[in-house]
């Protein structure tokens, strides 16, 4: 190409050659590969992912089709790669002229609408109905195709659009205008008269191919229209060419920008954010138009700065272009929805414009292209910054509150609480914001890997860390206060979550069979239920099931036509999730088996239909020999016949290297109960809402009058840390003073109250110093939980995790005492306990309940304390279970996972590690389930989803990341060095 | 002026030392081989080295960093890794150590200030670029290296390493030598 040097704008102007008309960038042979052959990789890429994922569901037409739809792309790829190196070849033996150079754009147009045409065509063909619902939606593959193929056509269309002009004007200008308008008007003609030629696969053919012809005239029209309108001012006046960059700038871009306030397509652009850099691009491209020559680098730097806007909104629209003939037809304005493109093509005009005016010396022209790139990616720059500082501040904190370290000593959250703050803001204006194509989709997988952070838990964040949770309105000044026109205003929406749909219960048992398989020191009862629906509609059927301390599930099978499938062990919200969306989706086959609580199952099975019946399975580990004549089966009940197996169960004591598990029964070990002495826990509240600032040693004599028989007491100081300002049992005389000031510099106010940590950490405390390793002779003392607070109300408490550890210590007893000095109760305790001693480790002892104990002798006896003679006392009864036998097993898997529970953070076994156990020893634990579904499209949407979830925030093994070594890196050096050199005598 | 003049005429200019002269041959490997004694001193390379890379890593993959006995855990990256000594980089560490000091010296520095320099810029580089590495082996891990037969972990594993660690030196070579040449031009 002849070198071009445009002239300022204020200087007079000529007529450049037609070269001009194209921006060079396009012209080069190189952008076959970047705008021809990337997209379409990337497109098959997609594919083939997607073909992963329903494969196992698609029959043999399908797969047939599916396998052209690949071979389509594969030779659309090679189409490009063949363009790109047939222009290479051209443009080294001469340079094309404009004129020679259109049919370029032909072979990208061709292929690419056909390929166009032939996956949509094959769209609801080649993906099976079953997965059109969620697991790959007909609009996701439509999508895909649209955005991906759009490119190298659009780039095609380009090409042609910027072939040689005529040699007057307005003969070329003319005839380009009568395309843009000819092609809807020729549209809407045939569509007119199209009712009275009937239908058929022949009328669609042609009328498909009209669609695309008549687009593609569009198209071309409009393109060259503004590209020979740009080419003409640069040899007008100054004014021509400012108002018409305004037009396109600012005019367009504004009247979309409300066309879309009436009609949201694709998706709401109303937000302040959109309206400012509309403003400030427009003032950018204004003022580059204006002062290009003055300021070159200037204009070239802002050009790149504001590119990446620009090149958004083209890149959202672009999928959405095929429609623009119809927008035209039906809406009149609806040639707005090409104002992205036209943009586009002023913004990189003007940037060509710019970077040819940039001086020509080597270096300098160097450094002002990279300064210019450094431009360009200061907003994308700006919001991967922003979401990575947001990733690393959200995930410590949702670590910290989610899946906290209940660790001995002070407990910090160690990340950043100014930054913290920011993120929870913006994270909260991106939930209650608008959807963003693209953008949004990259926030969140950024952030989360495509896991929602749900409202509950982003309030606890806000709750734990601030003090008080934000709301969901919508404080945007322009964002418009309806949802979407095409309804992805929500996150559910986003995530195609369907709406909870009420399902009717009208199933019921209709038959209840037990089996047992004895094992090794166990047996398997098998539940066989029969299900009839007695209903006129698809019912569910919905069943809590008691599960007594020491009976593990360890299969479930479902019934899915004539087969008992096998259920599968999963982590448990995936599953649930996969089961909903089954359930609410679908309305198909999947059953669910998870636990509600460690003492309770929920059973879940859908569809039943009316007056057939189904049957399901579940086999139930117990830890000794049972018989069914003893089983109450006559009332068809299964709730009856856990509770007898319950009551049936003696305890059992399995001692490994974890520790000790000791499972009650049910009825519990006949041993005395004991009157335990009490100590104050006094938990301090920092919190910046209700934090104590009051006098503490008032507090102290207030409390020592209102629990007299405690002798001595703790103190923990919490708002979201928590410190310990008295760790070990100190006689309620000796606390020594608490100034206001000592307070403040032990733990300032701020935050919110973490009193579930507080409480977790306090009862760890009591049990690593008090229960365990204890080496007196007597019996320790229970904590009392005082929260000493601002103002004490009358409020429900929820403090799971200090739940999880209340068993250790006898319950939880917890009051609150304000500054004004009036007591409130939230919980009381059990006074009166039997205690049971393994070695040197302590526990209070409940009916149905599982103990775990801390590391002891393998030869260690259990031992009771009789208040009578005031000594530790052999149990008679206990059955003893090697850790070897299945049940064994069972106890220690349930052991550790009860020690995660308590203590997510730094459990021995995280999240994932239990998931592995679980499905290798097909037992059922709390974090997992076991389910079926019908086909294997679903199975393959539980396995990435687990992957997902487990990859998220939990760990199944850590990777060490060993550095390579010198000897590598040397090596790789050299051969770097001798390359560049020989390179360079060769240059020579 | 006339000095000047003649100073930066083009058939003047000063060539910058040759980069194999045995000053700043002697300069490098100082530099490497204090920085090499620096990484060995007791604790270093777990509690310098490792750490920062582990706490910037942690910054970049949003985790916290838990100190184990081995080292520093990132339990919620997007893989979860442990960083020991021997991902530490100290290798990486004088190496560039040597590198800068090398530069330095054929640029006309001090020896005494290219070898400290050497040594001082080294430290941040090499944390920084360590902790890259780590940020992009965890997403190896998760994205990459699990499509692959398990047997090639190790190798794959270790081409990640060479993939951050070789273009570093390599850019930091070319700066250098820019800055080598660009000193000597304008007469510095």
């Amino acid at each position: 190409m002849p070198a071009t040097v445009l002239a300022p704008v204020a200087e007079p102007r000529r007529l450049l050659p037609p070269e001009s008309i194209l921006p060079p960038i396009i012209a080069r042979p190189a952008a076959n590969l970047w705008l021809w052959v990337l997209p379409i990789a990337l497109l098959l890429g997609l594919n083939v992912e997607g073909y992963g994922v329903v494969e196992g569901n698609m029959n043999d037409t399908q797969r047939h089709l599916a396998w052209l739809l690949g071979a389509a792309a594969i030779a659309n790829l090679a189409g490009g790669l063949l363009m790109f190196f047939v222009t290479r070849r051209l443009s080294a033996d001469s340079t094309p002229s404009a004129a020679a150079r259109w049919w370029w754009g032909v072979p990208a147009v061709a292929t690419n609408a056909a390929y166009l045409w032939f996956a949509l065509w094959a769209n609801d063909q080649v993906l099976p109905e079953n997965v059109w619902l969620w697991i790959y939606p007909l609009e996701r593959f439509a999508f895909n195709q649209l955005s991906f193929a759009m490119l190298p056509l659009f780039f095609g269309v380009l090409q042609i659009a910027c072939m040689a002009p005529a040699k007057h004007f307005g003969s070329a200008f003319g005839t380009s205008l009568a395309m843009a308008i000819g092609g809807p008007i020729l549209m809407f003609t045939v569509l007119a008269g199209f009712g009275s030629f009937g239908s058929g696969t022949a009328v669609a053919v042609i009328l498909a191919t009209l669609v695309i012809a008549t687009s593609l005239t569009m198209f071309i029209g409009i393109i060259r229209c503004v590209m020979l309108l740009m080419r003409a001012v640069q040899g007008g006046t100054a004014t021509t060419e400012r108002l018409l960059v305004a037009a396109i700038a600012l005019v367009l871009p504004a009247g979309g920008l409300l066309l879309n306030r009436a009609i949201p397509f694709p998706v709401d652009f109303q937000a302040w954010e959109v309206y400012a850099l509309m403003l400030a691009n427009a003032a950018i491209l204004l003022l580059s138009a204006w002062k290009q020559a003055a300021w070159p680098r200037a204009s070239f730097n802002l050009l790149c700065a504001t590119l990446p806007f620009t090149l958004y909104f083209f890149v959202v629209l672009l999928p959405y272009t095929p429609l623009a003939i119809f927008a035209v037809i039906i809406f009149g304005l609806g040639f707005l929805i090409l104002t992205p493109t036209l943009l586009l093509s002023l913004h990189v005009y003007l940037l060509t414009r710019s970077a040819r005016a940039l001086p020509s010396s080597g270096l300098e022209r160097t450094s002002a292209i990279a300064t210019g790139a450094l431009c360009f990616l200061l907003l994308p720059g700006l919001f991967v910054g922003r979401g990575l500082a947001d990733k690393a501040a959200l995930n410590a904190a949702l670590d910290f509150v989610a899946t906290p370290s209940v660790q001995t000593g002070d407990i910090h959250y160690t990340g950043d609480h100014a930054n913290l703050q920011r993120a929870l803001a913006n994270h909260r204006h991106y939930k209650n914001g608008i959807y963003y194509p693209l953008l949004s989709d990259f926030y969140s997988w950024l952030v989360f890997d495509n896991l929602v952070l749900p409202d509950p838990v982003l309030a606890r964040l806000e709750q734990t860390f601030i003090g008080t949770a934000g709301d969901k309105t919508n404080r945007d000044p322009v964002r418009m206060p309806a949802g979407n026109f095409f309804g992805h205003g929500s996150v559910r929406a986003r995530t195609l979550a369907p709406r909870a749909r009420p399902t009717s219960q009208t199933v019921e048992i209709a038959e209840l069979e037990a089996r047992v398989t004895p094992k090794t020191a166990a047996a398997v009862l098998t539940l066989a239920l029969t299900l009839r629906n007695t209903g006129s509609v698809q019912s569910e059927f919905r069943e809590t099931l008691p599960l007594p301390a020491g009976v593990f599930v360890s299969g479930f099978r479902l019934q899915v036509g004539d087969t008992l499938v096998p259920g599968r062990i999963f982590e448990k919200k995936t599953a649930q999730w996969v089961y909903t969306m089954i359930r609410d989706s679908e309305r198909r086959d999947p059953g669910l088996l998870v636990y509600n609580n460690p003492h309770e199952l929920q059973l879940s099975v859908f569809p039943v239909d009316p007056h057939k019946t189904t049957k399901v399975e579940i086999d139930f580990l117990v830890p000794q020999s049972l018989s069914t004549e003893a089983l109450p089966l006559k009332n068809k009940n299964p709730v009856q016949v856990l509770t007898a197996v319950g009551q049936s169960l003696s305890p059992h004591l399995v001692i490994d290297h974890g520790g000790g598990f000791l499972v009650s029964g049910m009825t519990a070990l006949s041993v005395p109960a004991v009157q335990c002495p009490i100590y104050l826990h006094l938990i301090i509240d920092r919190s910046e809402a209700n934090g104590f600032t009051g006098d503490v040693a008032s507090a102290l004599k207030t409390l020592a009058q209102r629990f007299p028989d405690a002798r001595s007491m703790r103190m923990t100081l919490a708002n979201y840390d928590v410190i310990d300002a008295l760790p070990s049992l100190t006689p309620m005389g000796a606390a020594g003073t608490f100034s206001s000031a000592t307070l403040d510099r032990q733990l300032p106010v701020r935050g919110g109250f973490a009193l579930d940590l507080a409480l977790a950490h306090a009862l760890r405390q009591h049990r690593d110093a008090d229960l365990d390793f204890a080496h007196i002779d007597g019996i320790p003392a229970r904590p009392v939980f005082i929260v000493l607070s601002r103002k004490a109300a009358s409020r429900q408490l929820n403090v799971p995790l200090a739940e999880s550890w209340a068993e250790i210590g006898g319950g939880l007893e917890i009051h609150e005492l304000d500054q004004e000095m009036s007591l409130v109760t939230h919980r009381t305790a059990e006074s009166k306990m039997p205690l049971v001693r393994l070695a040197n480790s302590i526990r209070p002892l409940r009916p149905n309940t599982s103990l775990p104990f801390a590391a002891v002798p393998a030869k260690a006896h259990l031992e009771y304390w009789s208040p009578v003679q005031r000594a530790w006392r052999a149990v008679a009864g206990v059955d003893v279970q090697e850790p070897s036998t299945a049940w064994g097993q069972a106890a220690a898997l349930a052991m550790e996972h009860q020690e995660y529970t308590q203590n997510p953070g730094v459990g021995r076994e995280k999240l994932a590690g239990l998931v592995h156990r679980s499905r290798e020893t097909a037992i059922l634990l709390p974090t997992t389930s076991y389910i079926v579904v019908e086909n294997q499209a679903q199975w393959r949407m539980l396995e990435l989803g687990e992957k997902q979830k487990l990859g998220q925030n939990r760990a199944l093994e850590f990777h060490e990341a060993p550095a390579p070594s010198f000897w590598i890196l040397g090596g790789g050096f050299a051969l770097w060095a001798w390359a560049r050199g020989r390179f360079r005598r060769r240059g020579r | 002026m006339t000095a000047d003049r003649e100073l930066h005429a083009p058939d003047r200019l000063p060539r910058f030392a040759p980069t194999g002269s045995f000053r700043s041959i002697l300069a490098a490997g100082i530099a490497g081989g204090g920085a090499a004694a620096l990484t060995h001193l007791p604790g270093f390379d777990l509690y310098v080295l490792a750490q920062g890379a582990a706490r910037i890593a942690g910054l970049l993959s949003g985790s916290p960093i838990v100190p184990t006995d081995a080292g520093f855990a990132l339990p919620t990256a997007t893989s979860p890794v442990i960083i020991t000594t021997a991902c530490s980089a100290s290798d990486f560490c004088w190496m560039v150590a040597a590198m800068i000091a090398w530069r330095l010296a054929c640029a006309g520095r001090r020896g005494g200030i290219a070898i400290v320099a050497g040594i001082a810029s080294a430290l941040p580089v090499a944390i920084v670029v360590n902790a890259l590495r780590i940020t992009i082996v965890a997403q190896a891990h998760r994205w990459v290296i699990p499509r692959f037969p398990e047997s090639y972990g190790h190798f794959l594993h270790l081409t990640t390493g060479v993939a951050v660690f070789l273009p570093a030196l390599v850019v930091l070579n070319l700066a250098l030598e820019y800055y080598a040449r660009h000193r000597s031009c304008s007469g510095c």
